[in-house]
């Protein structure tokens, strides 16, 4: 096979796998703009943003959409400081168990923490913490932390130590240093953990679908399956613009992050404890 | 580590001697950034898990008698999740799918994309990039609902299928095939991301040298790039394994486990045992048996990449 | 002096939770006014609990300055409501004062110290007294003979068919089975000659819940000779008996011979609305094994209006199996509104139930959802009958009505019913070996040998 012959086939798989990527999406796009919508991704030449309209109430997307941005804000937060934190001894110090902490961490991020939600709900009801939108944060927070002190630490790691030693020299602490010498430097360290913990939990149903009790405090993540299930097959047109609406935000912070998404999937070399 | 290191009590007893003391205190104010993590940890991580494993041995209800009385019933949950058929067959449907989505599916694909990705243009590559991840980032229910407009009766597959006569209710007939699809559709993104990073990797003058050598494509890729990002590879099964394992929302949006129980996996199961008929400790010891599932694949996952470092 | 540092900061972060949680419960009581929270379902197709409650809460409101009433609906099906209730049940802060409630979990719920007796209250309302048949006040009695709901709603069930279909299939009507097989002759007789029909319809599958097993099998069950789940006399669970195996047998004659609905029809959880709203008018279904509110959906208020109704449909009662006395037979079952044992302000809560079961509020939903009323004015008023020349018919159906064996593990009994129902639907086993299975699973579910015997 020559150069141009691979070349080629290369381009018209990647052909094949986008287009094959793009056809589930393809119903909601249209679906979401015609009047009329059924099951089918046939598009006629009437749009409109009728559904659109149709959805944009209060109970049905503001109030979730809302929750949702309080929800996973506060979560990711939360998570990243905490981790931000964590990371800067574990990055910065000599620690006698800093490679068994390391690797229990690892083991952690492993642990299929929603296969757990039965005893966790009977947990947070026997300490009376069912309902509870403030502990529910914490427990989401607890499970991405393993994975996002990981990668804090994988980033601070590449902050030179020399930067800092400037700023000890200056008499800062380290309360300081951190935040005024590595902070600004892991910028995109912290933004790819901070989106990709928002992300997962933008999307999360599972976890508030157990532990929250009135729908004035689900995530839209659960509102949108109970639209689903009860007006999936009616509704077809409003369920597809409240997919839309309520997709669009986890798509446009990924591209703003896009740029640097890739660089921290390199797992060699993250392992050395 | 736990809450112990913070507080050596070793430490505290031997107040006499100046120069240890001073050096334990400079390791425990550098330890004090680690400390809002570890009570969360210790809460919110390891307060579940214990609590799993008490509530397993209970016959804990959500409502009869047994919600206000609940008591020690040892092993009784096991006993009977063993002799479960209904349990059996989910824990083979879990199999099915973790293999077919991750370990087939995903993982394969993301290689393929990764390596069909070398070498193009910025623009396919961020064309490409952007449609798979835009499948990734989507919410579990979104994608189950594109992905019953997919594939049901009146669906945009059936219409195009109708044409010649292959059209079913995909979802009815194949329900396995239809999560296992949305769950590859939604979960490549992640493989093809860490692939992409390790095939940057590979140093380019060693597979030129090698077709220089005359090794074909095929070749090349199985003696040379696969070898050298086999710790990627690992890292990457590991990690979408038991991502796929604890799978919920997608299956449960899309068929519910149905028909019948045609495809209704461990979370599944345990989910309609807890809290449609109310059995919160049955559906607790399918929890731990998942949680010990998950936790020997992690520390298999730990030896390889130990062994291979 | 660290270690003390630890502790509380752990200490502030748990009592940080506790005290963000507590917040939900402690707003019930603020600046001196009652807020009675009130937990019911609704869906698109069924808005009907949501009207009188909105209605209800307006009339409360009005005559009861102070007090504030707070509707939080379930969106979705009976087994989604069944489990948020659960969940919200367990606790004293998350558990909503006043509840409708399905009939056949009250005494699940009584032994779990979840409901409050109303006796005490039920003695001062006049209505209790004059208005509801002593059959209707059973509905929600505990074990211990206390009443533990007030009813909203009755029903039974029969047989509903579109007569343009039997007109197609040459099959006279008014149509008067007399025997399961006349059933089954009637629906292979549509198979037949209307293809494009489906003959009969059956709920038979899990999603289904119990509508399957009160619609499907105990329509069945309860019409085979000595046929039930629960032996009275013995006071013990019927593990196996013929009736059990001939009911399973009739299941299974529907879907083998194709007489049934699709699979995938079986097994959607809103095939009730299909059968509604759908399929009976459009001519798409022959014979529907329903209940008597089918057909509130045709009326100009309800989610599918269709005036011809009362011409296209015909209604006749599900006949018992070889024509055994009586005849005939009927489930009976109906929701209640039941009061929280954590309600905080109770005489407040039964007001509030008082004024929803009213006679103005019961006609409201017994129009609207075509459930039978519990209530004698109501049932005398021209309202509830007009435009609805079925409702003598099904009211009637109380003359051979069953209750179900409604104890505390009945829903895990009908769950498996639910299981051995599924296997027919599919064809994954024989009626008999799923007779079998039932048998074997009954003994676990209901807690010992010695609390099964087989019957005749």
């Amino acid at each position: 096979m020559t150069r141009v012959a691979a070349r080629w086939a290369a381009l018209v798989s990647l052909t094949v796998v986008t287009l094959a990527f793009v056809g589930p999406f393809l119903w909601v796009v249209l679906a979401s703009l015609q009047p009329e919508a059924n099951l089918t991704a046939k598009p006629t030449f009437r749009f409109s943003l009728e559904n659109y309209a149709a959805v944009l109430n209060w109970e049905t997307v503001f109030r979730p959409v809302i929750n949702s941005i309080i929800i996973s804000g506060t979560t990711a937060v939360l998570t990243v400081v905490v981790a931000g934190l964590a990371a800067y001894p574990l990055s910065r110090y000599k620690l006698r168990f800093k490679r068994h902490f390391m690797l229990t961490l690892l083991f952690t991020t492993g642990l299929p923490v929603t296969a757990i939600m039965v005893p966790v709900y009977s947990m947070f009801f026997r300490f009376n913490l069912y309902g509870s939108v403030p502990a529910m944060v914490l427990f989401l927070a607890a499970s991405a932390l393993p994975f996002a002190i990981w990668m804090m630490k994988n980033f601070m790691d590449g902050v030179p130590v020399s930067l800092e030693e400037a700023a000890w020299v200056d008499g800062a602490g380290w309360v300081r240093s951190l935040l005024r010498v590595v902070a600004p430097l892991m910028a995109p360290g912290v933004a790819v953990v901070t989106i990709f913990v928002f992300v997962g939990q933008w999307g999360n149903f599972f976890v508030p679908f157990v532990l929250l009790d009135t729908p004035e405090k689900q995530p839209a993540a659960v509102t949108i399956y109970t639209f689903f299930s009860q007006y999936g097959q009616v509704a077809y047109g409003q369920l597809a613009a409240f997919s839309i609406i309520y997709t669009a935000p986890a798509v446009v912070l990924y591209v703003a992050v896009n740029k640097y998404l890739a660089g921290s999937f390199s797992f060699a070399g993250s392992v050395k404890g | 580590m736990t809450v112990s290191t913070v507080t050596p009590p070793r430490l505290a007893g031997s107040p006499g001697r100046g120069e240890p003391r001073r050096r334990a205190r400079t390791t425990l104010r550098r330890l004090l950034p680690l400390v809002p993590a570890l009570i969360l940890l210790v809460v919110f991580m390891a307060g579940p898990i214990l609590w799993s494993v008490y509530i397993a041995f209970t016959n804990e209800t959500l409502t009869g008698s047994a919600s206000v009385n609940s008591r020690f019933v040892g092993v009784d949950n096991f006993v009977k999740m063993f002799g479960d058929e209904d349990f059996r067959n989910s824990l083979l449907l879990t199999f099915v799918f973790v293999v077919g989505s991750a370990v087939v599916g995903q993982n394969t694909l993301g290689l393929i994309i990764a390596l069909l990705q070398r070498g193009r243009g910025r623009v396919v590559r961020s064309v490409v990039n952007g449609v798979v991840i835009a499948a990734w980032v989507v919410p579990e229910v979104v994608a189950a609902a594109c992905w019953f407009s997919f594939l049901s009766e009146e669906g945009t597959l059936n219409e195009v299928l109708g044409a010649i006569g292959l059209s079913q209710d995909w979802l009815f007939t194949a329900p396995m095939i239809a999560i296992i699809l949305a769950n590859v559709w939604r979960g490549t993104a992640f493989s093809m991301l860490v692939y992409s990073a390790a095939l940057s990797d590979v140093p380019g003058e060693l597979l030129e040298a090698a077709a220089v050598d005359g090794a074909t494509t095929w070749r090349r890729l199985v003696h040379v790039t696969l070898p050298l990002i086999r710790r990627s590879i690992l890292s990457n099964l590991m990690l979408i394994t038991l991502q796929t394992l604890a799978s919920f929302g997608l299956i449960y949006a899309l068929t519910g486990g149905g028909p019948g129980t045609a495809s209704q996996t461990t979370p599944l199961y345990m989910y309609e045992q807890a809290f449609r008929y109310f059995e919160i400790g049955y559906g607790s010891a399918m929890a731990l048996v998942m949680l010990v599932i998950g936790a020997v694949f992690s520390l298999v996952y730990l030896r390889l990449i130990k062994v291979d470092g | 002096m660290r270690r003390a540092m630890v502790a509380s900061m752990l200490a502030v972060a748990i009592a940080a939770t506790a005290g963000a949680c507590g917040g939900g419960a402690s707003q019930k009581s603020t600046n001196g006014s009652k807020e009675i929270e009130v937990l019911y379902k609704t869906s698109p197709t069924w808005p009907y609990m949501d009207r009188v409650l909105k209605q209800a809460k307006t009339q409360y409101e009005a005559a009861h300055k102070g007090v504030t009433i707070k509707l939080t609906a379930v969106q979705g099906e009976n087994e989604v409501y069944y489990t948020k209730l659960a969940l919200l049940n367990r606790s004293a802060d998350s558990a909503p004062d006043v509840y409708l409630h399905d009939t056949f979990q009250v005494n699940a719920d009584v032994a779990a110290g979840k409901l409050a007796p109303l006796d005490d209250y039920l003695k001062s309302w006049a209505d209790w007294g004059s208005q509801y048949p002593d059959s209707v006040k059973q509905a929600a009695k505990g074990p211990d003979g206390k009443i533990y709901g007030v009813p909203i709603s009755t029903d039974t069930r029969g047989l509903w068919y579109n007569k343009d279909v039997f007109a197609k299939a040459g099959i006279q009507v008014p149509w008067q089975p007399k025997t399961w097989a006349d059933v089954l002759t009637a629906a292979r007789a549509i198979k037949q000659k209307v293809p494009d029909a489906i003959p009969f319809n059956i709920y038979s599958t899990k999603p289904l819940g119990e509508t399957a097993t009160m619609q499907g099998f105990e329509m069945l069950l309860y019409g085979t000779p000595g046929g039930t789940l629960y032996d009275d006399t013995q006071k013990k669970w019927v593990a196996s008996s013929k009736g059990i195996t001939d009911s399973l047998s009739f299941i299974n004659t529907i879907y083998r011979e194709n007489l049934g609905p699709k699979q995938a029809d079986a097994f959607n959880p809103k095939l009730g609305d299909k059968v509604s709203g759908e399929w009976l008018p459009s001519g798409k279904l022959g014979i529907d094994l329903d209940g008597a509110w089918t057909s509130s959906a045709w009326k100009p208020t309800g989610t599918k209006p269709w005036p011809q109704w009362t011409e296209k449909i015909g209604w006749t009662p599900m006949p018992t199996q070889n024509g055994e006395a009586p005849g005939a037979v009927s489930m009976s079952g109906g929701w209640v509104m039941a009061m929280s044992s954590y309600a905080k302000d109770k005489k407040d809560s039964f007001d509030f139930i008082s004024v929803v079961t009213n006679k103005e509020n019961t006609l409201t939903y017994s129009v609207g959802s075509g459930d039978l009323a519990p209530r004698k004015d109501v049932a005398a008023d021209p309202q509830y009958t007009a435009g609805n020349p079925a409702v003598k018919f099904w009211t009637d159906l109380a003359s051979v009505t069953h209750y179900r064996p409604a104890y505390e593990v009945y829903p895990k009994v009908s769950a498996e019913v639910q299981k051995a129902m599924e296997a027919m639907t599919t064809g994954a086993k024989t009626p008999d070996a799923a007779a079998k299975e039932y048998a074997d699973a009954l003994v676990g579910v209901v807690g010992g040998p010695d609390k099964v015997t087989s019957g005749s």
